[in-house]
Formats: structure tokens, sequence, C-alpha cells
């Protein structure tokens, strides 16, 4: 039996340059070993591109940490009443789902996200943020300043797009968006946010509401949204239950909201500090999809993800054993010279690109089509229509999340 | 070893050698062949590893089966679905395949 322990002053996943810089913190993991034990969170962290891929694609882990979670918050005497109630949801998600009933909802899920349906989304998302930026020019205008991009842009295009394809009215996407933000505290792994659980409860509650409103009203007056479609694969009773039908459609929102603008965030600053990327987007010199799998791979908003060891096992030297917890840090296997060269250095040439950032496995990213195509829509129309855009500082704070790369706020003069 | 001769997007022919009981698309990701994905790691997830059976081939490769989650997959790939499209992480390289030839489509995403 082998475990490699790392040293105690290396053990805080949220320490200040752990959420500054997680590449480089967590590349120092990877070189003590790609698989290593954190005493202080008491799981395994997983850095290195082929032991992440190996984990997340193969079947020694699970996604089901709900269950777990779920016994112990109902045999708390009284339970947390705060959290039970959004377990209750959660515990209905796909992500947490293990086959056959993955494989099913799968299945009936991802239709309208998959490249197919994506690929006839195209002319809808342009649309979406052609408005988005005559919008934000418009602000602009009016009272001239500084703008937050994350929240004034990067935050409002999956908001919107995301609400079109629900068929949800645009004056209550910011809704919306909020409530995505509050529950990030609890699901994202805010460690330590002390109010997160009921600030997490409010916003669940008014989002559920609003759901259930929607597809009753859908049920009444079906659409040609994905609520509708949802609606109608229920009622044909193909195995979609009412639960399963809520729960998802608040994880279409919660899960489109936060990944999507994050990453166009992220992205626009990586261009601001890399020159050459922005001539490059401003003259078109650089296909955009490629551009944005790089963006991915350099600067993806998922951090890292969470599982459960499912069976004993060895892996890098290491003795695994069931039900230890394991965090495979998407950014470090993203950046590991083992499978990148230069890794960190941002070339939105960059081929072949065989990026992580939407994870692997039975569990990898249901949105990742609409993502890559709002992505691919969102950089470079703003780059063009603001070549000169400048972010206001060179130090930008990150949210000190377990599981996002995610900025505060991203002060910018729009030039 | 079998080989494969992998077609990629640009019409460039790659003579690729897959150890028995691989399946086409983890042949063509070791190989970093241009235009395949298969970014779910053959999970049948992320429909990304799309290819066209050569026609001199399909007899012994074979269409998706009836009723089974690739062939429903097969409706949600990015390129033209034809009635030569597998998802190539559904097919296992045996001895008699050697030699096939298969088109990895314009797009995946």
């Amino acid at each position: 039996m082998s475990k490699t322990v790392l040293p105690d002053h290396m053990t805080d996943l949220l320490s200040p340059v752990a959420v500054k810089d997680p590449y480089m913190y967590f590349g120092k993991y990877r070189e003590i070993s790609p698989v290593v034990w954190n005493p202080q969170w008491k799981g395994w962290i997983f850095t290195s591109n082929a032991t992440v891929r190996e984990g997340l694609a193969g079947d020694t882990m699970t996604s089901d940490r709900i269950t777990r979670f779920e016994d112990q918050l109902t045999s708390r005497a009284g339970g947390d009443q705060n959290a039970d109630i959004i377990y209750r949801t959660m515990v209905q998600w796909i992500v947490y789902a293990t086959p056959p009933r993955h494989t099913h909802l799968r299945l009936l899920l991802s239709k309208p996200f998959s490249p197919r349906a994506v690929k006839n989304q195209k002319a809808v998302v342009e649309t979406i943020i052609a408005e988005l930026l005559d919008e934000l020019e418009q602000k602009i205008k009016n009272k001239p300043g500084p703008v937050d991009l994350l929240r004034e842009y990067a935050a409002q295009v999956p908001a919107r797009v995301i609400s079109r394809l629900m068929g949800i009215p645009d004056q209550d996407a910011a809704k919306l968006g909020h409530w995505s933000e509050e529950l990030t505290l609890l699901i994202l792994g805010a460690m330590g946010a002390e109010d997160r659980h009921s600030r997490a409860k409010e916003a669940f509650i008014e989002l559920e509401n609003y759901v259930r409103k929607m597809v009753a009203a859908r049920r009444k007056n079906p659409g040609t949204d994905l609520v509708s479609d949802w609606v109608a694969a229920r009622d044909s009773n193909v195995g979609l239950t009412e639960e399963e039908l809520i729960s998802s459609c608040i994880l279409v929102i919660f899960g489109g909201h936060e990944t999507t603008m994050n990453l166009i965030a992220n992205s626009l600053l990586a261009v601001h500090q890399h020159p050459a990327a922005r001539q490059a987007l401003i003259e078109g010199s650089v296909d955009s999809a490629m551009a944005v799998e790089e963006f991915l791979r350099f600067c993806g908003p998922t951090r890292s993800i969470l599982r459960d060891v499912a069976k004993d096992h060895e892996v890098a030297g290491q003795t695994l054993r069931a039900g230890e917890r394991a965090l495979f840090v998407l950014a470090a296997a993203n950046q590991d010279p083992g499978a990148f060269e230069d890794p960190g250095t941002l070339k939105l040439d960059r081929s072949p690109n065989r990026h992580i950032a939407f994870g692997t496995g039975i569990h990898q990213c249901l949105g990742a089509p609409l993502a890559r195509l709002e992505a691919q829509v969102a950089i470079p129309e703003f780059v063009r229509r603001f070549p000169g855009y400048r972010v206001l500082t060179e130090d930008p704070e990150w949210q000190p999340l377990l599981m996002t790369r995610g900025l505060k706020a991203l002060p910018t003069e729009v030039l | 070893m079998p080989t494969v001769n992998y077609i990629d997007p640009a019409g460039i022919q790659h003579e690729v050698e897959v150890p028995l009981g691989q399946s086409l698309m983890e042949g063509a990701v070791r190989d970093g062949i241009v235009g395949m994905l298969g970014e779910c790691g053959g999970n049948l997830s992320c429909v990304t590893c799309h290819v066209y059976i050569d026609d001199a081939w399909f007899d012994r490769v074979g269409p998706a089966l009836e009723g089974s989650l690739e062939e429903e997959l097969l409706d949600n790939v990015s390129a033209e679905r034809l009635p030569s499209s597998r998802l190539s992480c559904q097919i296992h390289i045996g001895a008699e395949l050697d030699g096939v030839v298969v088109r990895v489509p314009p797009r995946q995403t």
C-alpha cells in the first residue's frame, strides 16, 4: 500500500496563491506525484493529463456523491433545513446519476444540446450577441466610464441564450442569472462562506418556484422551446419523472450560466494580456473555433471536478480505496507539460489541442456544443466591436472557489 | 498489427497501426488525426468521433445496431449523417478490418 502525502504547507486548496494561479500551484502537486493525497482536504488530487483523463473516463470513480450527503442530512437530528431543500432537487441531477439511469436521462436531455441541434441555433446566438453589443455600446454612450465586463457582457450572453432556448422572456434573464450566482456559493465549493447555505436556499426556492410555474405554463400552452420538448417527453411517459424534469430545468439554468460566463470573461482578460491574440482576432486571421479551444485549455472555467473512488485500485503508484474522495484538476491537466508543448503559452492556432476543459467520460459536459458556439461568437465579436478595450487592473481578483476559475469582476474601459 | 486508413477532412490519408481490440477512435486520437476528437473517451456521450466508413468496407464493418444507443446518437452528430456513418469508438479492430478505410467528417462539434 502506497500513499504519497503532500507536505503541510501545500495543502490549502484555496490559499491566495492557489486561487490566483492554480496552474502553477497544482503544477507543484504534479511534480510531487500526479496523484497525491491532500491531508487537509482528506482526498486524492489528480493533476496530470493522463491520470485525469483515465480517472474521469474509466470505471474506477463514481459521480454519485450526493446520496452520501443525502443520507447524512436525513440522519442528522432535525437536519439542515437550508441545505435539505436544495439537495432534494440536486439528488435528481444527471451529474450525480449512474448508469443505467444516467444513460437514459442523458439521451433524453442531450438532444437539444447536441452538435446537430446547436448548429441550428447559430443564427439565434449571433443575433443575441449583436443585440448585447449594441446595448453595451448605447450604455457607454449614455454613461461613459468603466464597465464590469463580467456582469455587463459575459454574464448576459449565456443568460439570454439559455432564456431564449427555454422560451423565457428576456426581462427574466437577469433574475435567473442572480439565482445562479447565489447557488454557486453552495454547489461549486465556496468553502467557509458562512451564509452560503441560507443565501443559496433563498435563491433556490425562488428559482424552483419559477421553474414549476414555467413547466405548468408550457404544459398548458406548448411552444417550440426545450422546456416544451421535455414536458412532452415527460408526458408521453418515456421515463422522465416530474421531479427529474423540474430539476433538469434548474440544472440547465444553473449549468448554462456560470461556466459560459467565466469562459467568456477569462478569455477577454487573456486577450487583453496578449496583444498578438487581440490582433489576430481583430484581423480574423485565426479560426474562431480553434481560438476558443485554446481559451478553454488556457483559461477554461472549470478548475476541478469531484468524484468518489468507486473501487480499490492503484494509479500512478498510489493505492486508492473505495469511498475516498478525489479532485480532478482540469486546470492542471490542461497545462501539463507532458501533454502540451509550452503549456503556459496562449497559442490561438494550437493544433492538436486535446484539452479536457469539458471533462471526459459519461459525464462530459452536456452543454459543450452550446458553450463552444456562444464563445465562438461572443469573444471575437466583442474584440472586433471594441478593439481597444482595456482591462483596468493588471491583477484581477479571482473567486475563491474549489471548482471554478472565475473572476470577481472585470473592470474595463470599453473603447 | 492491423492498419487503419484515416482520411482527414483535408483529404489526406493516414495509415495508422491500431492494436487488436482497440477502437477506431482510440487509434485516431493517439495518432493525432486532425478532425477526430473522441472527447468522452469512448463512453457514448459526446458524438465527436463520427466517421464515414468507406463503401468498399461497409459490409464488413456494418451499420450501428438498430435500437442501440449509438444508433440514436448518430442523429446528434454535427456533420451530415450518411448511411455509412458510425461512431468510431464503437468499432473495435479485429483482423478482418486490417486495411479498413474511414473518412473523418469536416466537423465534429
